[in-house]
Formats: C-alpha cells, structure tokens, sequence
C-alpha cells in the first residue's frame, strides 16, 4: 500500500485555498498546505500601509519578494489591456484576500445560468440551489453583515432575493451620514440605496471585534474586525492542516492515467523538496493556477486554461455635492444600487450595480489641488476643506463574458529569484460592457440634478477594471471546452482539484470572493469523502 | 506648541502664533549667507530656515523639527538650487511679515510655485510619484501622522487607521455640518424614502452640463445649472 506524506497537499493558503483545507481537517484528513510566499502579520502590515508613500498602491505594504513576486513586482505581469486598473494579486500567508475590501455578494439563480436565461455566456454546471448552502456555510464562517429584508437583484419586488436558508450571521453596520444625504436626494430621481453585504464585523463575531470604522478596509484592517485570509488559514491550522511557507510549487508530477503523483517545490534559497498526497488541490488564485497548469502541461486538452479572463469591467465617477459629505467617516464601502443588475435587456447589455465608495478624500483632493498649482495658503487649505467635505465617489462594476481571446498565459521573459517566469494579460474591453455607458452617464447626469453638484470624473473617460480574476480555469459540464467539473475536478486528473476564482463560468458583476469561497467550502467536502 | 488657528479662519494681527512666525524669522540666518555657503557647514540653520518656512507655508506652527530635517533632505536632492530658492522665499517673508496670507500673498509667482514644492509634500506626506501599481517608483514616505491633507479634515474625518471611537459612530452628521432634517427611518438600511418607482429619465439640461467638458473645476462650478 503506498504511503503518502498528507491525505491532500493544498497548494496556495489564501482564503479559499485554506477554508477548503479546513473542511480536509475537520474531516480528519491530514492536510499540507504549501504557500509560495512568507507568513507576515497583520500589525506589520498596517505599520507598512502607514510609513508607505504608496498608500493607493495595495500590495507595496506586502512587500516585493524575489523568491515570490508579486502582480505588482516591475516586470511580473505584462498587462496589455485596455482598462485601467492592474489586478493585485499576493503571494503571502493568506493569499489576495489579505487585502479584499470585503464585499460579499451572492450571485444570483438567474446569472448562474446566463444561456438558458439570456442567451449570452455559459451556464453553471450546479445551481444556486445546489451551491445555497455552501454560501450560507461560508457566510457563518467568514462572519457576513447583511439586511435580510433586502431583494438584491435590484428589482425591489418587496419580498427577500435571493432565496436564503438561514438568516445572515450578522445585522447590517451603521449608515454613514453622507450616504444618507445621498439617498435622500437620489431618491428623488428614483434611485434606491441598498446595503453592500460584507465581512466588516458589526458586531463580534467568531473572537473578532466590531469594526471602529477605522477607514483602511484595504489594504489591512488595522483590528482585524475585517476578514481576511489569514483568518481562515489560522483556523485551518487550529483543525490540524500544516503549513509550509516559502514553499515555491513550480512541479506537478503525474502518471500515464493523468493522476498526479507528487509536487515538487523550491525553497527561497533554490532548494527542492518533494511531497506526495492521494489527491491535490490547487489554489493559487486565478492567475498562478493556469500559470502552474500551463509549466506543466496539465489539464488542458480543451486549451482553455489561461483563457475566458474577466475582470468586471468598471466605470468610475465623482462629483460635488452642494453640501458637506464627508466621506471617510467609517468603512471603505457601505452602500449600493443594485437597480441595472437584472434588467430585461441584459442579453444585450451588461448587467451592473453601483457601489458608492467612502474613502477620506483629502489625499486625493489635495493631489489635484497641487497638480492645478493655483492655490497656496488659506486658499488651498478652504478649497481641499471644500472638495474633501462635498466630495462623492461612485464606481458602476459590470459584468464580463467569457471570451477565450481575453486570457493570461506564462511570461518567459520574466525570471524571479529562483528562475520562474511572470505572468502576461492579454484583455480588450467587449462591447457587452461598453453598452451599460449610455445609461451609466444618464445616471451620472441624474445625481449630479440630484445633489446640485458638480461634475469630477465623468464615466466613460476612462475604464477601469477590479482586482476580481475569473475564468481562467473555466467550469463546465463539456471537457472539450471546460477545465474543471462541477466538483472542480480536472478533467483528464481524477485527483487534481482548482479551487479558485478562476473556475467561474458566468461573474454576473458583484465581487466574486463569498462565491469562492463557498465553492471552497464544497470542495473541501466533496473531497473529504473522496479521500 | 501652541496650535495655529483653523487655516479658514484669518490670522489675527497680534497673535501669539504671528508673534511666533515673526520671532523665528528675525532669528534666520543672513539670506545671502544661506545662499552662497554649503548646506553641510550650516545645516542646522538650513533645518531652522526650511522648519520656519515650512509652517509658514502650511499654516500649522507643530511640524516637527525631525520631519522636517528628513523632508529637507529629500527636498534638496529634487529642486535644483535649493538654498538659493529657500533664501529667497525667507527673505521674501520676512520683508513682508504679518500674517501667514500677507506673507504668501507677497509672493512673485516663482517664489509660489517653490513654497508649492514644500507645501506638497506636507501634504501628502511623501516626495515623489507614487505608483498604484507597480512596487518601483521616485516615491519616498515622509510622514504620516503629520500629513496635512489629513490634518486639515481631521476634526470631521479621523486619518485613517484607530479612529479612537466606538463601532458605528458615523451614522450621525459630522462636527459642525448642520444637517437637514430628515426621516427618523433613514438610519436604517432598509428605509426608502419614497419617490419615483424607477430611475427617471436625465433632464438634458443637466445631461449636457455633465458630459461637456469642463476646463476646471471653477469652470465647471460657474457652467452649473442656475448658477448666476
């Protein structure tokens, strides 16, 4: 009988990577968990975020690690997109959601099954059904903050939406005074205002405290009321999972049945080590767990690893209110419009709701103020008072379709520390986004009406993305054009599972995390009673 | 240290802050000495003229002597001829005096753009560029607990990181904003205050004010809707 050094090796310890190595553990499966990069603590994080120059730039607290590059390290990842924002991604003890804002969305029935419902993209190969109580499992984990009462397709029919089977773990946080000014006057041109569920603690939650409003949702709460993954694989470690960081996978071996063997990593230093497990699950997010398929050549006989990226497509405003706001006082993010997520017409245009963000805004004020170079003295001081307090900021996030001519692949021409290459992006807007602009500015031009305000940043001047990576390890039911199975299986490798967000086959536009992890926390099951 | 009053309110003439500013100018060494020797030989005076003019320029008489040396230092290294520049802008103070507005408001448009220089990263908190996305740029931290961008809203907005309050103090109207009055419900989240059933169709005068383009944000503020 062959002996194995774990019943699974988990390679990757972010948040979903580890809640389904919690799953293993609790199921009294020995588990490794192999993590490329170093284990760096939350206090030494915010330090970092506040002695940066770089406090927009969310993985300079992280650091750069030549034996573990990082998204944002010179020369890792060659974007070639035609949106703004470059995905940070983290190599760390935890993973990406280190420093997630901590949105956390359900996807709703209808946009797991796009064809059947509109024609457009994929469907999922399980149901919101199916998946229901995995996102209720991961919201009791992870401690989610929602208004029950809430129909979160947008349409307001008066009645709870999606269907939950048990109540949120936690009441929604407070409401921050300006976005109470907001929606009384929005209100006015018919615009609604609902909670943004999210792993902000209202209260204590799991020996976590109540958030204080401490304002720096990204890159690190400062008290750790926020989740984070360092949570979920501190929790893994409680349930009996090893970890091993600075564990640099850059090897797996398989057999001629496609099973895989063994992994085989270096350390910071170039030393190799190998482990074997019955079964294998990959968690490196949506960009190192293509880049490890493709090193290897595994999983790929429908050529579709490394394609079908998306990226929610972003549109981003600003205006001037004719009343102090003050954004800042509180969390990152609070608030949303959900009225242009399910509209009849989304077979053709985008789906989308509008997060309303809350961040201080003075920094940014006064970067303008400076780039003007008009105002020196009480003048400057008034007017940076005078934005900072009016000041609104508001993204409309969209949905993606999956594209395989939008994908990321190896970058040869990046070495690191240890020789591994970087990352390449290849990704072009699609006119399925681009449609949602026409109504996106007659919003605009609505709350500008609304609030008597001044116009900042008009949408459409530039697009943006998020930092949210799908698709590159597409699901789906046909092996010829899928990746992985419903139970995230590789096709063509019974024992090799992706546990990513790189497995969606349909993004509908709200952040992808809660999704992930309660795929996480089925896998981890599922495999559980396969091991 | 004494704080300086609120930068939107004006300096009093006999203030004890002017008296301040003023007695730490007279004290600053000969303009042309400054210009003309090494920064080396005379740093403490170098340190005592970029303090004195830097809170001059920000309003705010409590930066500290160690931030500043450390500013300077970047400072110098960035802005070609420094001293000189520094020099100039203190002479240029001290003839004037008086408040911290007669002082700036003296200034010739090259003296402005130099006391800009200073005043920036004061601000910010840092010199440079930073970049959002790539871990390699010409930016350098300076300070945090003394950015001015900060410290200037902070009696509204707290700086970001330990507030020093309880879970969800911020659903009420800030320090000083005079809020209208509005439903007892709005507080909570699932509170709508009524209106149209669904979004109205924009009102194109309001739709040609957003989407033309604005020179400025002055521009666009006269351009407004109503405005006279």
């Amino acid at each position: 009988m062959a002996v194995y050094d774990a019943d699974v090796i988990v390679v990757g310890s972010g948040s979903l990577g580890s809640l389904a190595a919690l799953e293993l553990a609790r199921a009294g499966k020995t588990v490794v968990i192999l993590e490329a990069g170093p284990m760096v603590p939350d206090w030494k994080i915010t330090e970092n975020f506040r002695t940066s120059a770089r406090k927009g730039n969310l993985n300079a607290p992280f650091g750069d690690i030549p034996y573990a590059p990082n998204s944002y390290t010179p020369g890792y990842l060659d974007f070639d997109a035609d949106v703004g924002w470059v995905p940070g991604t983290l190599r760390v003890a935890g993973g990406t959601s280190r420093h997630w804002t901590g949105v956390a969305w359900r996807l709703l029935p209808e946009e797991m099954k796009m064809r059947t419902q509109f024609g457009i993209g994929r469907d999922w190969p399980i149901s919101y059904d199916e998946l229901e109580p995995f996102y209720t499992a991961a919201e009791y984990q992870v401690g989610v903050n929602g208004a029950d009462e809430t129909d979160y397709s947008g349409l307001n029919r008066g009645a709870p939406y999606p269907p939950r089977s048990k109540p949120y773990p936690l009441p929604p946080e407070a409401k921050p005074y300006a976005l109470q000014r907001f929606q009384m006057r929005a209100a006015e041109r018919g615009y609604r205002v609902d909670h943004a569920p999210n792993v902000r603690l209202s209260r204590p939650y799991a020996g976590r405290p109540a958030c204080i409003g401490n304002n720096v949702c990204n890159p690190n709460c400062p008290i750790g009321a926020k989740h984070s993954g360092l949570h979920d694989l501190e929790a893994a470690q409680l349930a009996g999972a090893t970890l091993k960081t600075g564990a640099v996978v850059d090897k797996l071996e398989s057999d001629a049945q496609g099973r895989i063997i063994a992994v085989s990593f270096l350390d910071p230093n170039g030393l190799r080590s190998r482990l074997t497990a019955r079964t294998y699950v990959i968690a490196a997010h949506g960009f190192e767990t293509p880049k490890l398929l493709l090193m290897n050549g595994l999983a790929n006989r429908s050529g579709m690893v490394g394609k079908n990226l998306m990226m929610h497509p972003t549109l981003s405003m600003g205006f001037f209110a004719d009343e102090p706001l003050w954004l800042g006082r509180g969390q990152y993010l609070h608030g949303a419009n959900l009225q242009h997520r399910l509209r009849s017409d989304r077979s053709k245009v985008s789906g989308g709701f509008y997060q309303f963000m809350n961040h201080n805004a003075a920094p940014a004020m006064a970067v303008a103020l400076f780039k003007e170079g008009n105002r020196i003295g009480a003048s400057l001081d008034d007017e940076l008072r005078r934005r900072a307090s009016q000041y609104m900021a508001i993204q409309l996030l969209l949905e993606d379709l999956p594209d395989p001519s939008n994908s990321m692949s190896v970058n040869p021409s990046f070495r690191d520390s240890l020789g591994q290459p970087g990352i390449r992006v290849h990704y072009r807007l699609k006119d399925y986004a681009k449609s949602a602009l026409p109504r996106t500015i007659d919003d605009y031009s609505n709350w500008l009406q609304a609030m008597n305000a001044v116009p900042q940043e008009l949408p459409g001047a530039h697009w943006y993305n998020q930092h949210h990576i799908m698709g590159t390890v597409i699901m789906g039911s046909d092996p010829s054009d899928s990746v992985v199975d419903k139970d995230l299986r590789c096709y063509g490798h019974d024992n090799l599972f992706l546990v990513t967000t790189g497995v969606f086959p349909s993004v509908s536009c709200v952040n992808p995390t809660l999704t992930g992890m309660a795929l996480a926390i089925r896998a981890g099951r599922h495999i559980a009673k396969e091991v | 240290m004494k704080q300086m009053p609120e930068p939107s309110q004006p300096l009093g003439p006999l203030t004890v802050t002017r008296r301040r500013v003023l007695q730490a100018l007279a004290t600053l060494v000969p303009a042309m000495g400054l210009a003309t020797m090494p920064l080396a030989t005379h740093a403490l005076e170098a340190d005592d003229a970029f303090l004195t003019a830097s809170r001059v320029i920000t309003g705010n008489t409590t930066l500290s002597a160690g931030i500043a040396r450390r500013m300077m230092a970047l400072l110098v290294v960035r802005i070609p001829e420094f001293a000189a520049k520094l020099d100039d802008l203190l002479k240029a103070f001290r003839a004037t005096g008086g408040t911290r507005e007669e002082m700036l408001s003296a200034l010739k448009d090259s003296q402005v753009q130099f006391a800009l220089a200073i005043a920036q990263p004061w601000y910010l908190g840092h010199v440079g560029t930073p970049s959002d996305f790539v871990l390699k740029d010409d930016a350098v931290f300076v300070t945090y607990l003394e950015a001015q961008s900060w410290t200037k809203i902070v009696h509204e907005v707290p700086r970001p990181t330990y507030p020093g309050a309880d879970a969800g103090w911020w659903d009420v109207a800030p320090p000083g904003v005079d809020a209208p009055a509005m439903p007892e419900g709005i507080k909570e989240w699932t509170f709508h205050p009524g209106g149209p059933a669904d979004i109205m169709a924009p009102d194109p005068k309001w739709k040609a004010y957003a989407t033309a383009p604005h020179a400025s944000i002055d521009a666009a503020r006269r351009a407004k809707p109503g405005s006279t």
